[in-house]
């Protein structure tokens, strides 16, 4: 339940301007996508939503709260990286239970939502596996179920088209399961 | 001259650099060895045996004489401070760099290398001097913060280029999941980080144990081994020389052999 709201954004790295000024209204439910070239500023969008990144001027608001002075943690949001940044220390289970343990949730609740989102994303067979024992296209279906099992307001994607392996079952699993999902 | 013997020159040349230099460093070890391993008759008589008689009786000597065991442990504890403290200074400085723009950055880094310019000589009595102002003179502790500033530019090289290693994603993904800077350091970068510390501990501690000049100079009574032994050189008979060079030796080849890696990440040469 969180519509994102971005007034008058703007980001500067030194005598460089990243980002003018954006206004971007995200309705609750929406799925939305940024096309750009390259360099043109997506990521920098991106990470200024998740608060990995503040705005040089402008406000950000999700779900009707101001958010741009809030750490990540705070947001209700949850990011899927280029990289995917899977934890390479932990295995695939792990992985996606890490924001659940953050959170303090019930063994069994993290039990139960990690094999829910793993069924999903159809890594089930690979939940005792180390990030080196995956595929590229593997590795992002982790990336994807550690962000939806922390059920989030808002899912930021960051090029979720660069294996096209997690695309292919993603929006057939999500219909219905999540219903709240900005991208 | 044709191309193909100029190589094969080249080659010969190139060997002859690897045999010259394998012979530099290993002679003296396999003479420290042999001499330390042979009872004390075979170590003053000639000629030598290709292979040691394994006989116990110079270590034993060794641990045997006055004040040995006690430098052997001051050296250790010496050792195990300086390994801590430069760890624990060295480990922050070196994810600070790796992680964060601040300015100053770049003369940071080279006044951390700069510190290795200096002469120990030039410090020492100066320091001398303000130890005895303190009275820190002749102590442990007073010992061990003279190896830590040894020590710490290599604890922060090396902990510098483990933490640019690791991605920032993952501590920026550990972000999104909920935890805080201090969480996500503790639980994503430190167990992946973990085992490039402990060796650049391992080697602090190297760098203070092989140390002998400011410990010559700053203790009198508290001697460390390498102060100890270099104290009673000419004083002491030849097996004890040799058993005492094995002891400061070995476990210092074993350290930096067990952590040889991580040190030639530092320099940056490929992790093999």
């Amino acid at each position: 339940m969180a519509e994102i709201e971005i007034k008058g954004v703007g980001k500067t790295f030194g005598a460089f301007t990243a980002l003018h000024s954006i206004d971007l209204t995200i309705k609750d439910q929406e799925f939305v996508v940024l096309l750009g070239a390259s360099g043109c500023g997506k990521t920098t969008l991106l990470r200024i939503i998740a608060g990995l990144d503040s705005p040089s001027k402008g406000e950000v608001w999700i779900g009707g709260r101001r958010v741009d002075k809030l750490p990540p943690r705070e947001r209700g949001i949850a990011m899927v990286f280029q990289n995917y940044a899977v934890f390479p220390h932990l295995t695939v289970f792990e992985n996606i239970a890490f924001g659940l343990r953050m959170q303090k949730l019930p063994q069994a609740e993290v039990t139960q939502r990690v094999t829910r989102t793993a069924e999903l994303m159809h890594i089930e067979a690979l939940l005792q596996r180390y990030s080196g024992q995956l595929s590229g296209g593997q590795r992002q279906r982790v990336a994807v179920a550690r962000a939806l099992a922390m059920e989030p307001d808002v899912i930021l994607m960051d090029e979720p088209l660069s294996n096209l392996d997690a695309l292919v079952w993603m929006p057939l699993g999500l219909q219905g399961h999540f219903e709240p999902l900005n991208m | 001259m044709s191309e193909t013997t100029v190589r094969h020159a080249g080659n010969r040349v190139f060997i002859a650099a690897v045999v010259l230099t394998c012979i530099w460093v290993l002679l003296p070890i396999y003479l420290l060895a042999i001499n330390a391993l042979s009872a004390p008759a075979e170590v003053t008589g000639f000629p030598k045996r290709f292979w040691p008689s394994f006989d116990l009786a110079s270590i034993q000597f060794f641990l045997g004489f006055r004040g040995v065991t006690s430098a052997l442990w001051n050296s250790v504890q010496v050792a195990a401070l300086t390994m801590v403290m430069a760890i624990g200074a060295g480990a922050p400085a070196g994810y600070a760099i790796a992680r964060f723009d601040f300015p100053g950055k770049q003369v940071f880094r080279f006044m951390v290398v700069m510190t290795r310019a200096f002469p120990l000589p030039l410090l020492a009595l100066p320091l001398a001097v303000l130890f005895i102002r303190v009275g820190l003179d002749d102590t442990v502790i007073g010992l061990a913060f003279v190896h830590t500033t040894l020590a710490l530019p290599f604890a922060v090289l090396i902990t510098y280029s483990l933490f640019s290693g690791i991605p920032y994603e993952l501590e920026e993904a550990a972000l999104t999941l909920g935890c805080n800077r201090v969480q996500a350091f503790w639980k994503v970068v430190m167990p992946l980080a973990a085992p490039g510390i402990a060796a650049s501990a391992v080697f602090a501690f190297v760098v203070s144990w092989n140390e002998v000049f400011a410990a010559a100079v700053l203790t009198i009574e508290h001697r460390t081994l390498t102060a100890f032994l270099l104290q009673s050189l000419d004083v002491s008979p030849l097996p004890l020389k040799f058993a005492g060079g094995a002891a400061l030796v070995v476990p210092a080849l074993i350290f930096i052999f067990a952590v040889r890696k991580y040190l030639f990440a530092m320099w940056g040469i490929a992790n093999r």
